[in-house]
């Protein structure tokens, strides 16, 4: 690894714990639910104990792109208006994660057989072993850093482009903007449930809660395509007041052209 | 009052018989070789404190406050070089300042091929979400192998210029000291020196970052470092800033008065 990571510095701090929560809570609050679940929460998260392992691969000047964001509604010679600096930076990097982060919710799932909502059972859910190893993108222009996740590292795009310098903004890589092209960002997540004990053996109970951990995996993909996945990334904001404020930029699809708070909005998103 | 002017300086230039149109430029050979014997003498108390140097430059980097983005720092090389600075080419022209008053300035080129570097071991940290969460380590050997410029030497009075340093503005406390060194800074004549825009600073730049898996000088961290390298010699001593030093009273003084020794010592 390239980075010595004090892993141990968030996952004893409660308050960073509390604040992922907080925010995998509102991101999840604005899920339209399939019609066997209810109240779905998060109850607890934690870091774990492992870190990932970052490698540095390039140290270039920030993509076009981020400026484009930064500029935003501005016209060119407007104050505020940002122009590349000798002093902005963005570092290319490959992150593996196989840790023991883990984040536990709890719901309703209902039984619509016989009837409709014939039966509300309480459900606990545990995500573990969630494994990735991609590259991710780390700009810093403007005060602010951006972040984003590219592809896997075993994404047969960077086969292909060999010759090309993998981060050119008019490359085969960068230039289509299109996600969901590449293969998975998450490898390995696992979703365990836990029903009332007199439930087991019930084959309409069990076969729901199958539907549900899947439901839950694909959301949780699509969470990490849509708001930190190329062309979208996440943007922290470090100058002045709002040096806490998260908030998401990028290209999204159904974007207002303003960033967009990443515990607002509304997500369309169904499932079959 | 721009008549009055003139009218000195061409009082001062008919006197010493120079022509600023006309006169050829000047070697400057007899001034290379006295200002190699400073460099040498100042390069032979370095070499012969080095450790001693390196130390207390050590001290001096990590006692300053360099923000939370730098772990602790360590010097690996110093290098002062071995060859001198040449200046050449020196003629004198009449100049005038923004508000017209005009001065005479010596123009002088200035070519240096040498090594001058300095190695440095430091951190770089992250601390999102947390102070120090994670860190970079970071060595780097910045040489300066190539310096071109036109140097501009004048002598003046301080009236004309105002001081880029807030320093000096701040003073809280009315110090007599201080006030006094104010009021001497203004009076006298100060050399001021400058380097024309037109510069050529060559950089050699070696990188070497991360912990275990290393990226070795990558090009985007030389210009970083270039960039900053030249930003702090334009803020300080390239047009229209000026570095402005005090001359000493020259006056010849008893207290300043020396002569040889007349016994021989053992070396």
């Amino acid at each position: 690894m390239s980075f010595n990571i004090n892993w141990s510095e968030i996952g004893s701090d409660a308050s960073i714990s509390e604040a992922v929560k907080d925010h995998l809570s509102s991101y999840l609050q604005n899920v339209s639910l399939p019609s066997f679940v209810n109240n779905l929460k998060i109850t607890d998260f934690s870091f774990g104990a492992i870190a990932p392992t970052i490698i540095l691969k390039e140290i270039t000047d920030p993509l076009p792109d981020f400026y484009e964001s930064v500029n935003e509604g501005l016209v060119e010679g407007d104050e505020g208006w940002t122009i590349p600096s000798p002093s902005d930076t963005q570092f290319l990097i490959e992150v593996e994660y196989k840790g023991d982060l883990f984040v536990t919710m709890s719901g309703e799932l209902v039984l619509n057989y016989p009837s409709q909502e014939f039966i509300k059972l309480p459900i606990k859910l545990a995500v573990t072993n969630i494994g990735f190893h991609s590259l991710c993108l780390v700009a810093y222009l403007a005060k602010q850093i951006f972040v984003s996740i590219l592809c896997d590292v075993s994404d047969p795009i960077l086969d292909e482009q060999n010759s090309e310098p993998l981060l050119d903004p008019n490359g085969t890589f960068m230039a289509p903007k299109k996600p969901f092209e590449r293969i998975s960002i998450i490898r390995s997540m696992n979703i365990d449930t836990e029903i009332g004990q007199q439930y087991q053996g019930e084959g309409s109970t069990l076969k729901n809660v199958g539907k549900l951990e899947q439901f839950l995996l694909e959301k949780f993909k699509d969470l990490l395509r849509k708001e930190i996945a190329w062309p979208s990334w996440i943007n922290l904001d470090l100058s002045g007041d709002n040096n806490e404020e998260e908030s998401i930029g990028g290209e999204e699809e159904e974007g207002t052209g303003d960033e967009i708070q990443s515990d607002g909005g509304s997500d369309e998103t169904s499932i079959s | 009052l721009s008549d009055e002017q003139s009218q000195i300086i061409n009082s001062i230039l008919e006197k010493t018989y120079y022509n600023t149109s006309a006169d050829k430029s000047e070697s400057l050979d007899w001034f290379n070789v006295l200002v190699a014997q400073i460099i040498q003498q100042f390069r032979n108390e370095i070499w012969l404190e080095k450790e001693t140097v390196i130390k207390s430059l050590n001290n001096f980097l990590n006692e300053k406050d360099l923000g939370d983005l730098l772990g602790p720092i360590t010097i690996t090389e110093i290098d002062i070089g071995d060859y001198f600075p040449i200046f050449s080419n020196c003629r004198i022209t009449t100049v005038s300042n923004s508000v017209g008053k005009k001065n005479l300035q010596a123009k002088i080129d200035i070519d240096m091929n040498d090594r001058l570097a300095f190695g440095v071991e430091t951190e770089l940290m992250l601390n999102y979400p947390r102070a120090a969460f994670a860190t970079l380590p970071i060595k780097l050997n910045v040489a300066i192998v190539r310096f071109q410029g036109c140097l501009n030497v004048s002598f003046t009075t301080a009236e004309d210029f105002i001081s880029k340093s807030s320093d000096t503005k701040t003073t809280t406390e009315p110090n007599n000291e201080n006030d006094k060194n104010e009021r001497d800074d203004e009076n006298g004549y100060n050399l001021i020196f400058s380097f024309s825009p037109e510069y050529q600073m060559e950089f050699n730049i070696e990188s070497m970052i991360g912990s275990r898996a290393k990226l070795e000088n990558i090009p985007k961290i030389s210009s970083l470092i270039e960039y900053q390298v030249k930003k702090w010699f334009v803020e300080r001593c390239v047009e229209p800033r000026f570095q402005f030093v005090k001359l000493p009273n020259i006056w010849p003084r008893s207290k300043n008065t020396r002569e040889e020794k007349t016994t021989p010592t053992d070396n």
